[in-house]
C-alpha cells in the first residue's frame, strides 16, 4: 500500500497548470517541426512503395503489422500530415487543446511508425511518443490557451466569479510532464547500461567512440576525434551521463547538470557523427525545467549583486532558446515564422510571470 | 615517395604498420596502387598521403612475404608471395591460393604480360601461367531445404528458425552468403548450410560461389519473412501483457471507486495504473535486443567495439558529368541519405540484374540536361590511431562503365 501511495504521489502531486500549459506549447511546437521534418521521408517511402520501384523497402514494425497498416498513397499521406500540422498549431495556441493535441500526437505516431517501417527504427522519438499519448489526458488547456481565454470571456459574459489563485494548481498537471521525464530517464539509463552490458567497459577505450565519430565529415569531426585520450574522456563522460541520468528523478536540481550535458552530447554527435539534431529528444529535457518559475528566477538573479548570477540569468534561458530557434528556423521552418514564435514566447513569458501562484515552491 | 607531374611527395605509413622494403607495385584502372612489400600488401591512392597495409578478410594474410602484384580485373589482383600465388578480391579482401602448377618456391617477382598471362620468377628462371584459362565457378543447384516459398515469393520462418541451404559441393569452390542490406560475404559451411536470422521481418539473402581465382558466380536470391518471436504474437501479448495490464487497471479502478465513490479519484487511480503498465513495458522492452516494438524499444545501438587500427567506412555514390567531374548522387531507396547508402548501394556493388546500367539509362532519360557518363561508389575509409582517425586510401567499390574508372585517377 505504501508503494501505491508513493507511486500516486510521484505522478499526482499538485503542480502548476501554467507549467503544464507551457510544456504543451513546447511539445506541440516540437510535433509541428517533427511532422515537417519527416514529411519527405514519409512521402518518398509511400511513393516508392506505390510505384513498386526498386529500392522500396517495407518492413513493418510490430505496431504497424499488428494494426494491419500498409503503405498509403502519397496523396493521402499529404492530407494526413496537413491535418496533423493544423492540429499541432491548434494545440500550440490552445484551441480545443485536448482534442488537437490528441490528433497531432496520433498523426506524429503514425508518421514515425510508417517511416520506421520504410527505413529503420530510430530512438529519437520514443520519449515524444509517450509524451503525446499522455498529454491529452491532462488539463493542458487550463492556462496559456485560447480555450482558457474563451472560457474566461464566457464566465465574464455570464457574470460568474473569476477563478482564484488556488486553482493555479492541479493534481493532474504533473503526470504528462512526469511521463516525459520517466521515458527520458529510462531511455538514457538503458542506453548507457546496454553499452556496459553488451560491449563492456572497453566501450570507453576511446577508439570505439572515435570510430562512430569519424564516419562522416562534419564541422567538429577533426577537433572531437583528435585522439584516443580525448575520446576516452568523452566516452567516460557520455557513459556517466547516460547511466546516472535517472538520478534526476530523485534530485530534480541535477537538471542543472543533466539538461546541458545531454544537450551538449547530442549537439556534439550531430556535429561529428551527423546523426541529425535528435532535437525531439534533447528538447524534451526541458520537461525538467519548472517553467512558471523562470520569469521570477530571472528577475531575482538580474537584481543580484553577483555578476555570475546576473550572467546566468541571461545565459540560462537565452542559450536553449537561441539553439532551438536557430535549429528550427534555419532548417525546418520559414525564417519569417520566427516572428510568430517571438510573439508566442513573449505572450507565454508574460502570462507565466503573471500567473505564478503562491505556494508553488511548497507544492513542487 | 610519390612523384606526380614532376613533384615528389612522401607517403607515410602508420605506426606498427610499416611496409619495410617494397618489392613491386601496380596501379589499377581507377588509380588505386597496390604495393607488395616486406610488411604485407599495401594500398595507396592519389588523394591520400598514407600507404596503408591491407587487412585481409578473416584477419590472416596469405602466408609468405609479398614479392609481386598484378591487376587481374576491376575486382581482383594477383598477389605473389615468396611461397605461393594468390588471388585477392579487392573489395572485401578475400584471398585464395590459386590452383596452378608452379615450380618450387621461393618466388621473387610477378610480371603481367601483354597477352594476359602472368610470369612468375623463381630461382630457376621464369614460369608463365595462363590464369584466364581457369574454369569459371558453377553455382549448381541451390535450394532452401524443406521450405516452399509463399505466393509472394518469401520463405516463411519462425523466429529462431534457420534457413537451410543445400548446394552441390564442388572442388575449389567457396560458398558464401550475405544479408542483402550488407556488403560483406560470409562463409556458408555445413551440409546443409544454415543461415540464422537475428531479427524478425522480411529479409533478402544472396548466396554465391567463388572459385579459387575468386571469380564469382551470379547470386541466388532468397526472400525470407521471419516471424516475430512467439512472445510477441498478438495472442501471447494479450495473455502475458494485456491481461495483467487490464487486471491492474481494472483493479485500481474498482478499488478507487469502492473507497472514494468519486469519478476524480477513480480517474486518478486508473491513470496511475496505466502509467505503471507503461513504465513496466518500457523497462521490459529495454531488455529485448531488437527495436521492432517501437515505441517500446531496446537500446543496443552503438555497442559495436572498435580498437586501435579499426576502420570506419563511408560510401559515396557519385556520377561522372561530361565535364569530367564527379557529382554526389542519392541512391534510390535511401531516404535517410548517407545512413542508408551502404544498404541502398548493395544492388549496385554486386550489380544485381545489371542495376548499374539500368540506373544510368534511367537517370539520363530523366535528366537530359544533367546527363552522366558513369557512376561509382567510392568508399572513404579512416583508420583509428592514438592520434585520431587517419584518412587512408579509398576503395572503389565499383565504376560503371569500366572506362569511367580513368576519371577517378
Amino acid at each position: 500500500m505504501r508503494f501505491v501511495e508513493a507511486w500516486q504521489r510521484f505522478w499526482f502531486r499538485p503542480a502548476p497548470l501554467a507549467r503544464l500549459a507551457a510544456f504543451r506549447m513546447l511539445v506541440m511546437a516540437l510535433v509541428f517541426v517533427e511532422l515537417r521534418a519527416y514529411t519527405p521521408a514519409l512521402l518518398n517511402g509511400c511513393r516508392l512503395a506505390h510505384s513498386g520501384a526498386e529500392g522500396a523497402q517495407w518492413n513493418p514494425i510490430f505496431l504497424v503489422s499488428t494494426l494491419g497498416l500498409r503503405p498509403i498513397a502519397p496523396e493521402l499521406a499529404e492530407q494526413i500530415l496537413l491535418v496533423g500540422g493544423i492540429a499541432a498549431l491548434c494545440g500550440l495556441v490552445g484551441l480545443f487543446s485536448n482534442l488537437s493535441c490528441a490528433v497531432a500526437g496520433l498523426v506524429l505516431l503514425f508518421e514515425a511508425a510508417m517511416v520506421y517501417s520504410f527505413e529503420k527504427v530510430h530512438h529519437e522519438k520514443v520519449a515524444l511518443a509517450f509524451t503525446v499519448l499522455a498529454l491529452p489526458l491532462g488539463p493542458i488547456g487550463a492556462r496559456l490557451s485560447l480555450d482558457a481565454w474563451i472560457a474566461a470571456l464566457v464566465r465574464k459574459w455570464r457574470g460568474a466569479p473569476e477563478q482564484g489563485a488556488a486553482s493555479g494548481l492541479s493534481e493532474f498537471a504533473r503526470f504528462p510532464i512526469r511521463c516525459t521525464q520517466v521515458s527520458l530517464a529510462i531511455g538514457y539509463g538503458c542506453a548507457g547500461l546496454s553499452k556496459l552490458v553488451l560491449a563492456g567497459p572497453r566501450w570507453a577505450n576511446g577508439y570505439t567512440l572515435m570510430s562512430f565519430l569519424s564516419e562522416f565529415d562534419r564541422p567538429w569531426s577533426p577537433w572531437v576525434a583528435g585522439g584516443a585520450v580525448r575520446m576516452t574522456i568523452f566516452s567516460v563522460f557520455a557513459l556517466t551521463v547516460q547511466i546516472t541520468f535517472p538520478l534526476i528523478l530523485l534530485w530534480p536540481r541535477l537538471a542543472w547538470f543533466f539538461v546541458p550535458a545531454v544537450t551538449v552530447n547530442h549537439v556534439v554527435n550531430w556535429m561529428t557523427m551527423d546523426t541529425g539534431p535528435y532535437a525531439s529528444l534533447w528538447i524534451l529535457t526541458l520537461a525538467f525545467v519548472p517553467f512558471e518559475r523562470v520569469p521570477s528566477w530571472v528577475r531575482e538573479n538580474l537584481r543580484s549583486t553577483s555578476w555570475f548570477r546576473r550572467v546566468l540569468a541571461v545565459v540560462a534561458p537565452l542559450a536553449p532558446t537561441a539553439l532551438i530557434g536557430w535549429l528550427w528556423f534555419a532548417h525546418y521552418l520559414p525564417p519569417w515564422s520566427a516572428c510568430i514564435a517571438v510573439v508566442l514566447l513573449a505572450w507565454s513569458w508574460r502570462a507565466l510571470a503573471r500567473t505564478q501562484p503562491t505556494g508553488i515552491a511548497a507544492a513542487s | 615517395m610519390r612523384v606526380e607531374g614532376g613533384r615528389a611527395s612522401e607517403l607515410r605509413s602508420l605506426p606498427g604498420r610499416e611496409p619495410g622494403r617494397a618489392h613491386a607495385l601496380v596501379r589499377d584502372a581507377a588509380g588505386t596502387v597496390y604495393v607488395a612489400a616486406q610488411g604485407g600488401l599495401f594500398m595507396a591512392a592519389d588523394d591520400c598521403d598514407v600507404l596503408d597495409r591491407v587487412d585481409f578478410d578473416g584477419g590472416t594474410p596469405p602466408p609468405g612475404e609479398p614479392v609481386g602484384v598484378a591487376v587481374a580485373d576491376s575486382e581482383r589482383i594477383w598477389l605473389l608471395t615468396s611461397s605461393a600465388l594468390y588471388a585477392v578480391e579487392t573489395r572485401q579482401f578475400l584471398w585464395s591460393e590459386l590452383d596452378v602448377e608452379l615450380p618450387a618456391p621461393p618466388y621473387s617477382a610477378l610480371t603481367a604480360r601483354a597477352d594476359g598471362r602472368i610470369e612468375v620468377a623463381h630461382s630457376g628462371g621464369a614460369h608463365v601461367v595462363a590464369l584466364d584459362a581457369l574454369e569459371r565457378p558453377r553455382l549448381g543447384e541451390v535450394r532452401a531445404v524443406g521450405r516452399t516459398p509463399r505466393a509472394d515469393g518469401a520463405i516463411a520462418l519462425g523466429f529462431g528458425e534457420s534457413l537451410e541451404i543445400a548446394f552441390e559441393p564442388a572442388e575449389g569452390v567457396r560458398w558464401m552468403w550475405r544479408d542483402a542490406t550488407r556488403f560483406r560475404w560470409l562463409p556458408l559451411e555445413g551440409a546443409p548450410a544454415r543461415i540464422e536470422f537475428a531479427r524478425p521481418g522480411r529479409q533478402s539473402v544472396r548466396v554465391i560461389a567463388f572459385d579459387r581465382a575468386l571469380r564469382r558466380s551470379p547470386p541466388v536470391a532468397f526472400e525470407v519473412d521471419v516471424a516475430y518471436p512467439e512472445t510477441l504474437e498478438a495472442k501471447t501479448l494479450a495473455l502475458l501483457l494485456g491481461m495483467p495490464a487490464l487486471a491492474v487497471m481494472g483493479g485500481a479502478v474498482l478499488l478507487a471507486w469502492r473507497r472514494h465513490r468519486s469519478l476524480r479519484a477513480t480517474w486518478k487511480s486508473f491513470l496511475g495504473a496505466a502509467l505503471f503498465c507503461m513504465v513496466a513495458l518500457q523497462l521490459t522492452a529495454a531488455a529485448i535486443p531488437h527495436s521492432k516494438g517501437w515505441p517500446f524499444i531496446g537500446f543496443s545501438m552503438y555497442t559495436r567495439l572498435s580498437f586501435r587500427d579499426s576502420l570506419s567506412y563511408r560510401h559515396e555514390f557519385v556520377g561522372l558529368a561530361p565535364s569530367g567531374s564527379w557529382r554526389p548522387l542519392a541512391p534510390p531507396g535511401g531516404a535517410y541519405g548517407k545512413y542508408e547508402n551502404e544498404r541502398a548501394l548493395q544492388p549496385f556493388i554486386h550489380d544485381a540484374d545489371g542495376r548499374r546500367a539500368r540506373f544510368l539509362a534511367e537517370w539520363n532519360a530523366a535528366h537530359p540536361n544533367a546527363r552522366l557518363l558513369g557512376i561509382a561508389d567510392i568508399c572513404r575509409r579512416r583508420r583509428m590511431t592514438p592520434d585520431g582517425p587517419v584518412d587512408i586510401p579509398r576503395q572503389v567499390m565499383f565504376v560503371h562503365p569500366e572506362e569511367a574508372a580513368r576519371a577517378l585517377r
